[in-house]
């Protein structure tokens, strides 16, 4: 098991990461997803030992490692770049951790012979990395990673150079070839799709703050926050800014959207963001309208359409709000037509306007806190 | 047309430096070609002289000797500077404290006049009163043989030659920093040691710029070697460090035997073109062996 407390990074002088705290068991894996710049490959850094920690401590399998060298901590690591040497050949290069820790050349090239098979990199060995395809160049780095039988497995972006077909495949690949061995992987992405498909458990890192770490079911449906709720999900939750009034009554500007609201939040005269998923906005006529027992209506008028195959996404625009709702590609809809727009209020997100942070306590989102 | 054209697009940057070069180097070169085949001594008007200059250059034993000396000095001094060259570029490549003032330092003595240092290291090596002798005292060592005996000058000069590496370093910093650095944390996660990494990592990827740059320095040797061999040894002692460049230059100028000066420069022509196709020969079957 991998463990993070509190772990903190400063680069030049300059803090990168803040108290992260969290755990990835053998066997697991643990997607770290953000934007650029939040710091996502200073924690993979940090873990592998490139870089020093200002504060905190990282434990693998009850060994301490913030002070063992990078090369004594047990730990692999799969670059952006695949970091792949360009005058080695295939197999040289699966071999290299194996002989630069003095295992003979032989047993090395024997292993890594009998590891090339998982994802068919048997035919390319003698190649050089050059003469290799985007995707085999993934699976030679990802096999070099694992042939060592690392007890923790590092990613850093590892899809990112791969265009979006063989990314699927490439997704596939990584968890067949995880799957084989029992090392606690960490993973970080900026890709979304990719770090939902991924994870056992989702953490959203933001300025070198991880805001949540859950099954990514839950970090979809739960967001902690308004971060976690708009980075996660394509088009970005729609939110709207809310007043309980003091009948009980739930009021969006001069709209009424509801007579009395069975949640908790609900104290009279409480300013509130209401979070909805494109999902939650059902059109009608939609065959993809649920029924929420508790649905609010309001009125909208069709901005634009975006079809996208299985789907398609429909901007509206509600009292000069852009919302964005989803809806079955056979529906009719007219640009500029003004149609009534049902809120799925039951299954909404709120939260706190000042804070941002979720009203409802979200279930996963104790250990990041912790 | 078309060909032109492109060829145009693709060098025309280069157009003023080949301008240049045509001036200042081919032209005289050309010029010199039938002085080669003429007696001339400067005063009188030159006379034909068909291949008997050409023919003198093949008997000459001085010719020999000298060649011989230029490739003696080229193989003690290209291996000791590009590994003095390596060793420099590995430890001031990475930007830190002191790194940028002693880079300068390596490529200061590549922009002295070659006049100024020469004479700097005729004083150097003075057995009487230069530091050398005066530290090789304190050892107890006699301080008169470097200069006296001829295999001993010839090293001298070799020794000399290192003073000249800014330029090997410069380039030699340039390409360790191509080399990704996450080569290098791979290296570091996988527990490869000091000499692993070095082994292993960066010296094949800079084996083919050091192999184009010992090509490079071989062929030049035969005239960084001169302005040393000139005043510090004056080609002596026993003609132990005359070399092709210093006897050509002493038939011209010293001599005034012009006609056969240009036959040995195009002796020594020859021999350098000779050196580089050998060497490029190595250089390509290494590389596409490497590739």
């Amino acid at each position: 098991m991998l463990e993070l407390d509190q772990v903190s990074v400063a680069l030049d002088g300059r803090p990168v990461l803040h108290g992260v705290s969290l755990r990835v068991a053998a066997g697991e894996r643990v997607v770290i997803a953000g934007p650029s710049g939040s710091g996502k490959s200073t924690l993979l850094r940090a873990v592998a030992g490139l870089v020093p920690l200002a504060a905190g401590r990282l434990r693998l399998d009850g060994r301490e490692l913030g002070s063992l060298p990078p090369g004594q901590r047990d730990v692999a690591m799969m670059f952006q770049s695949y970091a792949l040497f360009p005058h080695l050949s295939v197999l040289d290069n699966l071999c290299f951790g194996l002989t630069a820790r003095g295992m003979a050349r032989e047993d090395a090239q024997e292993r890594a012979r009998a590891a090339a098979g998982t994802l068919d990199l048997t035919p390319l060995l003698q190649r050089r990395p050059r003469e290799l395809s985007g995707g085999e160049r993934q699976r030679v780095a990802l096999t070099r990673a694992l042939l060592r039988e690392p007890k923790a497995l590092l990613l850093d972006e590892p899809l990112s150079s791969l265009d979006t077909q063989l990314r699927v495949r490439a997704r596939a690949e990584i968890v067949k070839a995880h799957a084989a061995s029992r090392a606690a992987m960490l993973l970080v992405t900026h890709d979304q799709s990719e770090a939902m498909s991924l994870a056992d458990r989702l953490g959203v890192l933001h300025e070198g703050r991880l805001l949540q770490l859950a099954p990514p079911r839950t970090v979809y449906a739960e967001p902690a926050n308004l971060f976690v709720a708009r980075f996660l999900g394509h088009p970005a939750m729609n939110t709207l800014e809310v007043q309980v009034g003091l009948d009980g009554a739930l009021w969006w500007g001069s709209t009424r959207l509801a007579a009395r609201l069975a949640t908790a939040v609900a104290e009279p005269g409480r300013r509130l963001v209401l979070g909805l998923r494109p999902e939650q906005l059902a059109l009608p006529g939609s065959r993809w309208d649920s029924g929420d027992p508790q649905a609010a209506e309001i009125t909208a008028v069709v901005e634009s359409v975006e079809p996208a195959g299985e789907q398609q996404i429909v901007w509206l625009n509600a009292a000069g709000q852009r919302l964005a709702a989803r809806a079955e590609p056979e529906l009719r809809l007219v640009v500029g037509v003004s149609l009534p727009l049902r809120l799925a209020l039951s299954r909404a997100c709120w939260f706190d306007p000042d804070t941002g942070e979720a009203l409802r306590p979200a279930a996963g989102a104790g250990e990041a806190m912790a | 047309m078309r060909r032109l054209r492109a060829l145009l697009r693709d060098w025309h940057w280069s157009l003023p430096g080949f301008a240049l070069l045509g001036l200042l180097v081919g032209l005289p070169a050309l010029m010199a070609l039938p002085l080669a085949f003429s007696h001339f001594d400067g005063l009188h008007a030159p006379r034909f002289a068909g291949l008997t200059n050409l023919a003198r250059v093949g008997a000459d034993p001085l010719f020999w000797t000298a060649l011989g000396n230029s490739l003696k000095v080229a193989l003690w001094s290209v291996p000791l500077r590009l590994l003095l060259a390596l060793g420099l570029a590995l430890l001031l490549h990475r930007p830190r404290r002191g790194a940028g003032l002693l880079r300068a330092a390596a490529l200061a003595p590549s922009v002295t006049p070659d006049i100024a240092w020469a004479l700097l290291w005729l004083w150097i090596l003075n057995p009487l009163y230069g530091p050398v002798a005066w530290l090789l005292s304190g050892f107890g060592i006699a301080p008169d043989i470097w200069l006296t005996d001829p295999a001993a000058a010839r090293r001298v000069l070799a020794l000399i030659s290192l003073w000249l590496i800014g330029e090997l370093v410069v380039v030699l910093i340039a390409a360790r920093k191509e080399i990704p650095q996450e080569l290098y944390d791979l290296c570091a996660v996988e527990g490869a040691s000091a000499w692993t990494v070095f082994r292993r990592l960066t010296l094949p990827m800079l084996m083919p710029v050091l192999l184009l740059l010992a090509c490079r320095d071989a062929a030049l040797s035969f005239q960084t070697s001169f302005l040393p061999a000139l005043i510090i040894t004056k080609g002596g002692p026993q003609y132990g460090t005359l070399l092709l460049p210093v006897y050509v230059y002493q038939n011209g100028f010293e001599y005034l035997r012009f006609g056969y000066a240009a036959a040995l420069a195009l002796a020594m022509f020859a021999v350098t073109l000779l050196m580089i196709a050998v060497q490029l020969f190595w250089l390509r079957r290494w590389t596409r062996r490497g590739a």
